[in-house]
Protein backbone atom coordinates (compact mmCIF):
# COMPACT_ATOMS: atom_id res chain seq x y z
CA UNK A 1 0.00 0.00 0.00
CA UNK A 2 1.16 3.33 -0.89
CA UNK A 3 0.42 6.22 1.72
CA UNK A 4 -1.24 9.14 0.48
CA UNK A 5 1.91 11.13 1.11
CA UNK A 6 4.23 9.31 -0.80
CA UNK A 7 1.15 8.90 -3.57
CA UNK A 8 1.10 12.44 -4.29
CA UNK A 9 4.91 12.68 -4.06
CA UNK A 10 4.71 9.89 -7.45
CA UNK A 11 1.97 11.99 -9.53
CA UNK A 12 3.67 15.32 -8.96
CA UNK A 13 6.78 13.39 -10.50
CA UNK A 14 5.13 12.27 -13.58
CA UNK A 15 3.24 15.49 -14.01
CA UNK A 16 6.73 17.18 -13.52
CA UNK A 17 7.90 15.11 -16.23
CA UNK A 18 5.33 15.54 -18.89
CA UNK A 19 5.65 19.31 -17.89
CA UNK A 20 9.14 19.11 -19.03
CA UNK A 21 9.00 16.60 -22.25
CA UNK A 22 5.87 19.31 -23.23
CA UNK A 23 3.63 16.80 -23.76
CA UNK A 24 0.09 18.13 -24.00
CA UNK A 25 -2.03 15.31 -25.50
CA UNK A 26 -2.24 11.42 -25.62
CA UNK A 27 -0.59 9.05 -26.09
CA UNK A 28 2.64 9.96 -24.10
CA UNK A 29 5.36 8.13 -25.31
CA UNK A 30 7.91 7.08 -22.55
CA UNK A 31 10.46 5.81 -25.18
CA UNK A 32 10.64 9.58 -26.91
CA UNK A 33 11.15 10.94 -22.98
CA UNK A 34 13.55 8.02 -22.28
CA UNK A 35 15.93 9.22 -25.55
CA UNK A 36 15.03 12.66 -25.39
CA UNK A 37 17.15 13.02 -21.92
CA UNK A 38 19.80 10.29 -22.61
CA UNK A 39 18.77 6.82 -21.33
CA UNK A 40 19.69 3.99 -23.36
CA UNK A 41 16.60 1.70 -24.84
CA UNK A 42 17.29 -2.18 -25.74
CA UNK A 43 14.82 -3.92 -26.60
CA UNK A 44 15.54 -7.77 -26.56
CA UNK A 45 13.23 -10.69 -27.78
CA UNK A 46 13.16 -13.95 -25.30
CA UNK A 47 12.24 -17.25 -26.74
CA UNK A 48 9.82 -17.65 -23.65
CA UNK A 49 8.37 -15.16 -21.22
CA UNK A 50 10.84 -14.01 -18.47
CA UNK A 51 11.16 -10.36 -16.99
CA UNK A 52 9.97 -7.72 -18.58
CA UNK A 53 11.99 -5.02 -18.12
CA UNK A 54 15.19 -3.80 -16.57
CA UNK A 55 17.03 -0.73 -15.55
CA UNK A 56 20.88 0.01 -15.79
CA UNK A 57 23.05 2.75 -14.43
CA UNK A 58 26.93 3.08 -15.27
CA UNK A 59 28.24 6.13 -13.80
CA UNK A 60 26.63 8.54 -15.50
CA UNK A 61 25.10 6.47 -18.47
CA UNK A 62 21.38 4.67 -18.14
CA UNK A 63 19.65 2.34 -19.90
CA UNK A 64 16.46 0.55 -20.16
CA UNK A 65 15.60 -3.01 -21.49
CA UNK A 66 12.49 -4.20 -22.67
CA UNK A 67 11.09 -7.57 -23.30
CA UNK A 68 9.31 -7.99 -26.68
CA UNK A 69 8.12 -11.42 -26.03
CA UNK A 70 4.57 -9.94 -25.40
CA UNK A 71 4.10 -7.90 -28.61
CA UNK A 72 1.79 -5.62 -27.39
CA UNK A 73 2.47 -2.31 -27.52
CA UNK A 74 0.74 -0.89 -24.52
CA UNK A 75 2.38 -3.89 -22.11
CA UNK A 76 6.01 -2.32 -23.67
CA UNK A 77 4.88 1.47 -22.74
CA UNK A 78 4.39 0.07 -19.39
CA UNK A 79 6.99 -2.09 -18.74
CA UNK A 80 9.79 1.41 -20.13
CA UNK A 81 7.05 3.59 -17.64
CA UNK A 82 7.82 1.56 -14.92
CA UNK A 83 11.82 1.75 -15.26
CA UNK A 84 11.71 5.43 -15.55
CA UNK A 85 9.75 5.47 -12.35
CA UNK A 86 13.02 3.66 -10.92
CA UNK A 87 15.08 6.80 -12.59
CA UNK A 88 12.74 9.65 -11.64
CA UNK A 89 11.97 8.57 -7.83
CA UNK A 90 13.11 9.39 -5.13
CA UNK A 91 14.45 6.90 -3.02
CA UNK A 92 15.22 4.16 -5.37
CA UNK A 93 19.02 5.25 -5.65
CA UNK A 94 19.38 2.98 -2.35
CA UNK A 95 16.84 0.77 -3.65
CA UNK A 96 19.42 0.05 -6.46
CA UNK A 97 22.86 1.13 -5.11
CA UNK A 98 22.66 0.26 -1.66
CA UNK A 99 25.65 1.01 0.89
CA UNK A 100 28.03 3.07 -1.43
CA UNK A 101 30.41 0.15 -0.32
CA UNK A 102 30.85 -0.78 -4.13
CA UNK A 103 28.15 -4.03 -3.25
CA UNK A 104 25.94 -4.59 -6.03
CA UNK A 105 22.17 -5.46 -4.81
CA UNK A 106 21.05 -6.84 -8.57
CA UNK A 107 20.73 -9.55 -7.30
CA UNK A 108 19.17 -9.94 -4.22
CA UNK A 109 15.21 -9.68 -3.15
CA UNK A 110 15.81 -6.84 -1.94
CA UNK A 111 16.27 -4.37 -5.15
CA UNK A 112 13.01 -6.03 -6.22
CA UNK A 113 11.00 -4.56 -3.18
CA UNK A 114 7.44 -4.60 -3.70
CA UNK A 115 7.27 -1.37 -2.69
CA UNK A 116 9.58 0.02 -4.72
CA UNK A 117 7.92 -1.78 -7.49
CA UNK A 118 4.53 -0.50 -6.59
CA UNK A 119 5.77 2.73 -6.86
CA UNK A 120 7.03 2.55 -10.15
CA UNK A 121 4.00 0.93 -11.35
CA UNK A 122 1.84 3.91 -10.25
CA UNK A 123 4.74 5.97 -11.54
CA UNK A 124 4.15 4.86 -14.77
CA UNK A 125 0.24 4.82 -15.01
CA UNK A 126 0.48 8.74 -14.00
CA UNK A 127 3.38 8.99 -16.83
CA UNK A 128 1.18 7.20 -19.59
CA UNK A 129 -2.49 8.01 -18.22
CA UNK A 130 -1.96 11.64 -16.17
CA UNK A 131 -5.00 12.73 -15.04
CA UNK A 132 -6.01 16.06 -16.91
CA UNK A 133 -5.53 14.18 -20.02
CA UNK A 134 -7.16 10.84 -19.30
CA UNK A 135 -10.11 12.40 -17.73
CA UNK A 136 -10.84 14.44 -20.94
CA UNK A 137 -11.10 11.49 -22.86
CA UNK A 138 -12.80 9.38 -20.46
CA UNK A 139 -15.12 12.30 -21.01
CA UNK A 140 -15.59 10.88 -24.47
CA UNK A 141 -14.95 7.07 -24.33
CA UNK A 142 -18.24 5.56 -23.70
CA UNK A 143 -18.75 2.82 -21.31
CA UNK A 144 -17.56 -0.55 -20.13
CA UNK A 145 -15.06 -1.96 -22.67
CA UNK A 146 -16.06 0.03 -25.32
CA UNK A 147 -14.79 2.91 -23.32
CA UNK A 148 -11.63 0.76 -21.49
CA UNK A 149 -10.99 0.04 -25.74
CA UNK A 150 -11.02 3.38 -26.75
CA UNK A 151 -8.90 4.79 -24.36
CA UNK A 152 -6.09 2.37 -24.58
CA UNK A 153 -6.05 3.29 -28.32
CA UNK A 154 -5.38 6.96 -27.45
CA UNK A 155 -3.05 5.93 -25.04
CA UNK A 156 -1.47 3.17 -26.26
CA UNK A 157 -1.43 1.48 -23.29
CA UNK A 158 -2.48 -2.10 -22.44
CA UNK A 159 -6.43 -3.01 -21.53
CA UNK A 160 -5.64 -3.82 -17.93
CA UNK A 161 -3.81 -1.21 -17.20
CA UNK A 162 -6.46 1.28 -18.42
CA UNK A 163 -9.23 -0.69 -17.05
CA UNK A 164 -7.20 -0.21 -13.72
CA UNK A 165 -6.91 3.36 -14.18
CA UNK A 166 -10.89 3.60 -16.00
CA UNK A 167 -12.10 2.24 -12.81
CA UNK A 168 -10.15 4.97 -10.43
CA UNK A 169 -11.22 7.86 -12.67
CA UNK A 170 -14.70 6.85 -13.65
CA UNK A 171 -17.49 8.91 -12.11
CA UNK A 172 -20.31 6.15 -12.32
CA UNK A 173 -20.32 2.62 -10.39
CA UNK A 174 -17.96 0.44 -12.09
CA UNK A 175 -15.98 -2.67 -10.95
CA UNK A 176 -13.33 -4.18 -13.06
CA UNK A 177 -11.93 -7.67 -11.87
CA UNK A 178 -9.31 -9.85 -13.42
CA UNK A 179 -10.26 -13.39 -14.04
CA UNK A 180 -8.87 -16.87 -15.18
CA UNK A 181 -10.53 -20.32 -14.72
CA UNK A 182 -13.26 -19.97 -12.55
CA UNK A 183 -11.34 -17.51 -9.91
CA UNK A 184 -10.90 -14.07 -9.80
CA UNK A 185 -7.37 -12.71 -9.23
CA UNK A 186 -8.02 -8.91 -8.45
CA UNK A 187 -10.68 -6.01 -8.55
CA UNK A 188 -11.22 -2.85 -8.42
CA UNK A 189 -14.02 -0.34 -7.48
CA UNK A 190 -15.28 3.12 -8.28
CA UNK A 191 -15.51 5.37 -6.08
CA UNK A 192 -19.20 5.43 -6.43
CA UNK A 193 -19.57 1.29 -6.22
CA UNK A 194 -18.07 1.59 -3.20
CA UNK A 195 -20.43 4.20 -1.49
CA UNK A 196 -23.27 1.12 -2.55
CA UNK A 197 -24.37 -1.07 0.49
CA UNK A 198 -22.61 -4.60 0.97
CA UNK A 199 -19.89 -3.84 -2.25
CA UNK A 200 -16.58 -4.86 -1.02
CA UNK A 201 -13.45 -5.24 -3.11
CA UNK A 202 -13.42 -9.28 -4.44
CA UNK A 203 -10.28 -10.93 -2.81
CA UNK A 204 -7.81 -13.15 -4.77
CA UNK A 205 -9.44 -16.62 -5.35
CA UNK A 206 -13.01 -15.59 -4.94
CA UNK A 207 -15.13 -17.85 -7.07
CA UNK A 208 -16.37 -16.19 -10.21
CA UNK A 209 -20.16 -16.24 -9.80
CA UNK A 210 -21.61 -19.59 -11.68
CA UNK A 211 -23.97 -18.28 -14.15
CA UNK A 212 -22.24 -15.29 -14.76
CA UNK A 213 -21.58 -14.64 -18.73
CA UNK A 214 -17.46 -14.11 -17.46
CA UNK A 215 -17.56 -17.62 -15.39
CA UNK A 216 -19.19 -19.22 -19.12
CA UNK A 217 -16.81 -17.37 -21.05
CA UNK A 218 -13.57 -19.04 -18.78
CA UNK A 219 -14.81 -22.34 -19.54
CA UNK A 220 -14.33 -21.90 -23.11
CA UNK A 221 -10.23 -21.10 -23.29
CA UNK A 222 -10.47 -20.77 -26.87
CA UNK A 223 -12.43 -17.45 -26.21
CA UNK A 224 -10.11 -16.24 -23.93
CA UNK A 225 -7.15 -16.95 -26.52
CA UNK A 226 -8.98 -15.39 -29.19
CA UNK A 227 -9.52 -12.35 -27.09
CA UNK A 228 -13.11 -12.07 -28.00
CA UNK A 229 -16.15 -9.99 -26.18
CA UNK A 230 -19.09 -10.90 -25.10
CA UNK A 231 -21.80 -8.78 -23.32
CA UNK A 232 -24.37 -10.00 -20.77
CA UNK A 233 -25.95 -8.73 -17.85
CA UNK A 234 -25.52 -9.88 -13.62
CA UNK A 235 -27.63 -8.89 -10.82
CA UNK A 236 -24.81 -6.95 -8.26
CA UNK A 237 -25.80 -8.95 -6.06
CA UNK A 238 -24.63 -12.21 -7.59
CA UNK A 239 -21.29 -10.84 -7.29
CA UNK A 240 -21.33 -9.37 -4.13
CA UNK A 241 -23.62 -11.60 -1.68
CA UNK A 242 -24.87 -8.25 0.63
CA UNK A 243 -25.62 -6.29 -2.06
CA UNK A 244 -28.72 -4.74 -3.47
CA UNK A 245 -30.28 -6.44 -6.35
CA UNK A 246 -29.73 -4.46 -8.87
CA UNK A 247 -29.03 -4.90 -12.62
CA UNK A 248 -25.62 -4.34 -14.24
CA UNK A 249 -23.96 -4.48 -17.85
CA UNK A 250 -21.25 -7.17 -17.82
CA UNK A 251 -18.65 -6.84 -20.19
CA UNK A 252 -16.36 -9.12 -20.76
CA UNK A 253 -12.80 -9.68 -22.98
CA UNK A 254 -10.51 -12.17 -23.44
CA UNK A 255 -6.71 -11.04 -23.06
CA UNK A 256 -5.20 -13.35 -25.60
CA UNK A 257 -2.19 -15.02 -25.07
CA UNK A 258 -1.88 -13.30 -21.38
CA UNK A 259 -4.61 -15.86 -20.45
CA UNK A 260 -6.65 -13.98 -18.48
CA UNK A 261 -10.14 -12.08 -19.02
CA UNK A 262 -11.08 -8.64 -17.67
CA UNK A 263 -14.51 -8.40 -16.84
CA UNK A 264 -16.46 -4.48 -16.46
CA UNK A 265 -19.40 -4.56 -14.42
CA UNK A 266 -21.01 -1.43 -14.80
CA UNK A 267 -24.21 0.68 -14.92
CA UNK A 268 -25.44 4.15 -16.01
CA UNK A 269 -28.16 4.43 -13.90
CA UNK A 270 -27.92 5.98 -10.31
CA UNK A 271 -27.91 3.14 -7.76
CA UNK A 272 -31.05 4.51 -5.97
CA UNK A 273 -33.97 2.66 -4.34
CA UNK A 274 -33.83 -0.67 -6.03
CA UNK A 275 -33.73 -2.33 -2.15
CA UNK A 276 -35.30 -0.08 -0.25
CA UNK A 277 -37.74 -2.26 1.42
CA UNK A 278 -35.28 -4.49 2.52
CA UNK A 279 -33.61 -1.55 3.91
CA UNK A 280 -36.51 -0.17 5.69
CA UNK A 281 -36.63 -3.98 7.12
CA UNK A 282 -33.66 -3.95 8.14
CA UNK A 283 -33.69 -0.32 9.68
CA UNK A 284 -36.47 -1.79 12.04
CA UNK A 285 -34.01 -4.51 12.96
CA UNK A 286 -31.26 -2.03 14.26
CA UNK A 287 -32.92 0.86 15.05
CA UNK A 288 -29.32 3.01 15.24
CA UNK A 289 -27.60 4.70 12.19
CA UNK A 290 -24.63 2.89 10.87
CA UNK A 291 -21.97 3.31 8.28
CA UNK A 292 -24.31 0.78 6.32
CA UNK A 293 -27.24 3.52 6.32
CA UNK A 294 -25.03 6.44 5.77
CA UNK A 295 -24.03 4.41 2.90
CA UNK A 296 -27.38 4.47 2.01
CA UNK A 297 -28.14 7.93 2.16
CA UNK A 298 -25.27 8.95 -0.35
CA UNK A 299 -26.86 6.87 -2.69
CA UNK A 300 -29.99 8.35 -2.29
CA UNK A 301 -28.53 12.08 -2.93
CA UNK A 302 -27.80 10.77 -6.37
CA UNK A 303 -31.83 10.51 -7.30
CA UNK B 1 15.58 -14.30 8.83
CA UNK B 2 13.48 -11.65 7.79
CA UNK B 3 14.54 -9.70 10.86
CA UNK B 4 18.50 -10.32 9.66
CA UNK B 5 17.28 -8.90 6.32
CA UNK B 6 15.36 -5.96 7.98
CA UNK B 7 18.16 -4.55 10.05
CA UNK B 8 20.47 -5.05 7.52
CA UNK B 9 18.40 -3.04 5.20
CA UNK B 10 18.35 -0.17 7.94
CA UNK B 11 22.20 0.01 8.29
CA UNK B 12 22.54 0.06 4.73
CA UNK B 13 20.19 2.85 3.77
CA UNK B 14 21.39 5.58 5.91
CA UNK B 15 25.03 5.48 5.11
CA UNK B 16 24.45 6.47 1.56
CA UNK B 17 22.44 8.89 2.35
CA UNK B 18 24.55 10.53 5.04
CA UNK B 19 27.37 10.69 1.96
CA UNK B 20 25.85 11.72 -0.50
CA UNK B 21 24.25 14.62 2.14
CA UNK B 22 28.01 15.26 3.19
CA UNK B 23 29.58 14.76 0.04
CA UNK B 24 26.93 17.51 -1.63
CA UNK B 25 27.52 19.99 0.80
CA UNK B 26 31.34 19.52 0.95
CA UNK B 27 31.68 19.34 -3.25
CA UNK B 28 28.97 22.31 -3.36
CA UNK B 29 31.00 24.66 -0.91
CA UNK B 30 34.24 23.79 -2.83
CA UNK B 31 32.68 24.84 -6.03
CA UNK B 32 31.84 28.22 -4.45
CA UNK B 33 28.43 27.98 -4.91
CA UNK B 34 25.01 28.94 -2.84
CA UNK B 35 22.79 26.46 -2.57
CA UNK B 36 20.45 29.09 -4.50
CA UNK B 37 23.09 28.72 -7.19
CA UNK B 38 22.99 24.83 -7.54
CA UNK B 39 18.96 25.15 -7.61
CA UNK B 40 19.46 27.23 -10.65
CA UNK B 41 22.18 25.60 -12.18
CA UNK B 42 19.98 21.87 -11.86
CA UNK B 43 16.69 23.20 -12.39
CA UNK B 44 15.58 22.17 -8.79
CA UNK B 45 14.15 23.96 -6.10
CA UNK B 46 16.42 25.98 -3.52
CA UNK B 47 14.80 23.54 -0.93
CA UNK B 48 15.28 20.27 -2.45
CA UNK B 49 19.20 21.00 -2.42
CA UNK B 50 18.89 21.85 1.25
CA UNK B 51 16.21 18.60 1.96
CA UNK B 52 19.27 16.75 0.16
CA UNK B 53 22.11 18.19 2.44
CA UNK B 54 20.19 17.26 5.17
CA UNK B 55 19.39 14.09 4.71
CA UNK B 56 15.62 14.73 5.03
CA UNK B 57 14.88 14.12 1.57
CA UNK B 58 16.70 11.09 -0.87
CA UNK B 59 17.67 11.79 -4.51
CA UNK B 60 16.41 10.42 -7.61
CA UNK B 61 18.82 9.14 -10.33
CA UNK B 62 17.40 11.97 -12.19
CA UNK B 63 18.75 14.84 -9.42
CA UNK B 64 21.65 12.87 -9.21
CA UNK B 65 22.71 12.96 -12.75
CA UNK B 66 21.68 16.91 -12.69
CA UNK B 67 23.57 17.52 -9.24
CA UNK B 68 26.92 15.49 -10.74
CA UNK B 69 26.38 17.40 -14.04
CA UNK B 70 26.55 20.72 -12.35
CA UNK B 71 29.54 20.17 -9.45
CA UNK B 72 31.38 18.18 -12.43
CA UNK B 73 31.99 15.00 -10.05
CA UNK B 74 31.08 11.63 -10.72
CA UNK B 75 27.64 10.09 -9.52
CA UNK B 76 29.40 7.07 -7.90
CA UNK B 77 31.31 9.98 -5.40
CA UNK B 78 28.56 11.83 -4.59
CA UNK B 79 26.93 8.41 -3.11
CA UNK B 80 30.09 7.20 -1.89
CA UNK B 81 30.73 4.39 -4.43
CA UNK B 82 34.58 6.21 -5.09
CA UNK B 83 36.19 8.17 -3.37
CA UNK B 84 37.39 9.95 -6.49
CA UNK B 85 35.47 12.91 -7.51
CA UNK B 86 36.25 12.14 -10.99
CA UNK B 87 34.57 8.93 -13.04
CA UNK B 88 36.23 5.87 -12.07
CA UNK B 89 35.87 2.36 -12.31
CA UNK B 90 33.90 0.28 -14.95
CA UNK B 91 30.70 -0.41 -12.81
CA UNK B 92 27.07 -1.19 -13.42
CA UNK B 93 24.13 -1.91 -11.07
CA UNK B 94 20.78 -3.04 -12.96
CA UNK B 95 16.85 -3.07 -11.14
CA UNK B 96 14.32 -5.43 -13.09
CA UNK B 97 11.45 -6.98 -12.24
CA UNK B 98 10.88 -11.06 -11.95
CA UNK B 99 14.44 -12.19 -10.65
CA UNK B 100 13.30 -15.45 -10.49
CA UNK B 101 12.31 -15.51 -14.33
CA UNK B 102 15.90 -14.80 -15.50
CA UNK B 103 16.41 -16.86 -18.39
CA UNK B 104 19.67 -17.20 -20.46
CA UNK B 105 18.24 -14.24 -22.80
CA UNK B 106 17.42 -12.01 -20.13
CA UNK B 107 21.04 -12.44 -19.29
CA UNK B 108 22.32 -12.10 -22.51
CA UNK B 109 20.66 -8.74 -22.64
CA UNK B 110 21.42 -7.22 -19.75
CA UNK B 111 24.99 -7.95 -20.60
CA UNK B 112 24.51 -6.62 -23.99
CA UNK B 113 22.99 -3.43 -22.24
CA UNK B 114 26.08 -3.19 -19.46
CA UNK B 115 28.13 -3.18 -22.53
CA UNK B 116 26.70 -0.41 -24.42
CA UNK B 117 26.37 1.88 -21.62
CA UNK B 118 30.77 1.11 -20.51
CA UNK B 119 31.05 1.98 -23.68
CA UNK B 120 28.95 5.42 -24.12
CA UNK B 121 30.62 6.12 -20.24
CA UNK B 122 34.05 5.34 -22.09
CA UNK B 123 33.59 7.69 -25.13
CA UNK B 124 32.46 10.41 -22.15
CA UNK B 125 35.35 10.23 -20.89
CA UNK B 126 37.80 10.84 -23.64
Amino acid sequence: MISGVREREIIQCATDTILDAKITSLPVDPKSIATSIGIHLQAWKPEKLGISGFFMRAGEQFGIGYSTAIENEGFINFTVGHELGHYFLGGHVEALIGTGDGTHYSKSGFVSDDKHEREADAFAAELLMPESLFKAALRKAGSGITAIRNLAVQGRTSLVATGIRYVKKAEDPVAVILSSGDRIEWCFLSTELRKCRGVFPLGKNTPLPVNSATARFNRAQDRVLGAETVEGTSSLRAWFDEAPDIEFQEDVIGLGHYGKTLTVLFTEEALGDEDEDEEEEDESETGLPSSRWRHRDETRRLD
Amino acid sequence: MQLDANVYRCQTYFPMVKTFSDRLKAMRETRGMSQADLAKKTRLQPTAISHFETGARSPSFDNLRRLADALNVSTDYLIGRSDEPILSGPTADNLFRGLENLSEADLAAMKMMKDALLAKRTEGQK
